[in-house]
């Protein structure tokens, strides 16, 4: 058996554990390496096939009612969830609050790359949008993905396209693996060095399964001005508001 | 949000007291896994799988995941001989009838200790050592039969167009 097909089936054999009974942070790590040798393999779509599965044998029977008083807290959570996460451009923006509005402002920008495609053609893709920028924009500044260490991310191709003078940006990646967007999403980090030491939030996002080509708008949560690198990290769902790493790609103008 | 609550809150309930067992556990698990479902609402796509699917892969996930922090030992169920899962017929929501009947359809052809195995680990959220000690069936064989469905499901669900989607760029 050649040394790839053993490694497929290996992938195969700890997404299939992934999805159906959990596995180690070590499994996990070595399931994050193994899939950008195999893109035609996510997570996500394991975990999919799991829930049909699941719902098949749940609706052949009754469902567990709720117990007293659950509904009830679920919707009050739903309330406070509203009050934390939808933004409100009239508060001063603390580092406090950033935490809270990026996170609102990053399921913006998912919601939007997810409607995208479901819209009429009047409405301008994400790959449109990059192809207006370039075309019109005076100032446009590109950069290659490159790893920041051997591993994982190798394989990845892509680049930052960016203007200053318009405040917008776009990043192409080839064969970023997918991630699952329930445990972890991928940000971007903008470093400015005009500014103090901390990096500026560009936004969260997710690479789907299967996806050959992936083009995500830039959402920098501050001005940005002559950027000298862009940087992915993979965080918690929603991102954070400072990161600890690790650095997994860097674009440098 | 409240029609979410009001649609899954009992379907989210049920897994969780079939992969937690202890009912303490499994309404804070619920508030957990409702809290991931409203985070991702935004990026559902409807033609990688339906909303309630969308619904129970979130909540599995958040399930899986406490699951294995815990060490969960689970509970004892005693198979009786001959238990068969049976799988209800098209008279599904005309929403979620394609993909759940199919694989009813896809299941009802597996041979018994094969469903059974396949409804422990997933249905149940038994670990595979347990089901292969439980069943007296190796190891090995039972990771056969919950790969094998799987990779049979995910197909499936590619074949129709789900999954090899996602989002356009």
């Amino acid at each position: 058996m050649s040394t790839l097909r053993a490694e497929r089936e290996h992938l195969v054999e700890l997404l299939t554990c992934h999805a159906t009974e959990g596995i180690s942070l070590e499994d996990e790590r070595l399931m994050e390496t193994l899939l950008p040798r195999h893109p035609d393999l996510d997570s996500a779509s394991f975990e999919v096939a799991a829930a049909v599965i699941d719902r098949t044998f749940s609706e052949a029977g009754d469902l567990e009612p709720m117990p007293d008083g659950l509904e009830d807290r679920l919707l009050e959570q739903a309330a406070a969830w509203r009050l934390t996460h939808e933004p409100t451009p009239s508060r001063r923006i603390t580092r406090f609050a950033w935490a809270g509005w990026a996170a609102a402002a990053a399921a913006t920008i998912v919601a939007i790359i997810g409607w995208w495609p479901q819209q009429e053609a009047s409405t301008p893709t994400p790959r449109q949008l990059l192809s207006s920028m370039i075309a019109e924009a005076s100032d446009v500044t590109r950069a290659s993905w490159k790893a920041v260490s051997p591993g994982a991310y190798d394989g990845v191709e892509g680049e930052v396209v960016w203007s200053d003078d318009r405040q917008e940006g776009y990043m192409r990646f080839r064969r970023l693996r997918p991630n699952d967007a329930a445990f972890e999403q991928f940000q971007l980090w903008i470093v400015d060095a005009k500014r103090d030491k901390n990096p500026v939030d560009g936004g969260v996002f997710d690479i789907p399964p299967g996806a050959d080509e992936v083009i995500v708008p830039i959402d920098a949560k501050l001005p940005v001005s002559n950027p000298a690198a862009f940087v992915i990290t993979a965080e918690q769902p929603g991102g954070v508001v400072v990161s600890d790493g690790p650095h997994l790609l860097i674009a440098a103008p | 949000m409240e029609d979410c609550i009001s649609l899954y809150g009992a379907m989210v309930h049920s897994l969780a007291r079939r992969f937690l067992g202890n009912a303490e556990d499994a309404e804070e698990a619920v508030q957990d896994a409702f809290t991931d479902i409203w985070r991702h609402a935004g990026r559902f796509d409807p033609a990688i799988a339906s909303e309630k699917t969308m619904v129970m892969t979130i909540a599995r996930r958040r399930l899986i995941d406490r699951q294995r922090r815990s060490h969960r030992a689970g509970k004892v169920v005693a198979l009786a001989p001959g238990d068969e899962v049976e799988t209800r017929d098209s008279g599904l929501a005309v929403d979620t009838a394609d993909e759940v009947s199919r694989v009813a359809q896809m299941i009802s052809q597996l041979r018994p200790e094969h469903r059974r195995a396949l409804q422990l680990s997933v249905f149940e959220g038994w670990s595979h050592s347990r089901i292969s000690k439980e069943l007296g069936i190796p190891l090995g064989t039972i990771k056969t039969h919950i790969r094998r469905a799987l990779l049979q499901v995910r197909e499936m669900l590619q074949a129709r167009g789900s999954l090899s989607e996602g989002v356009q760029a």
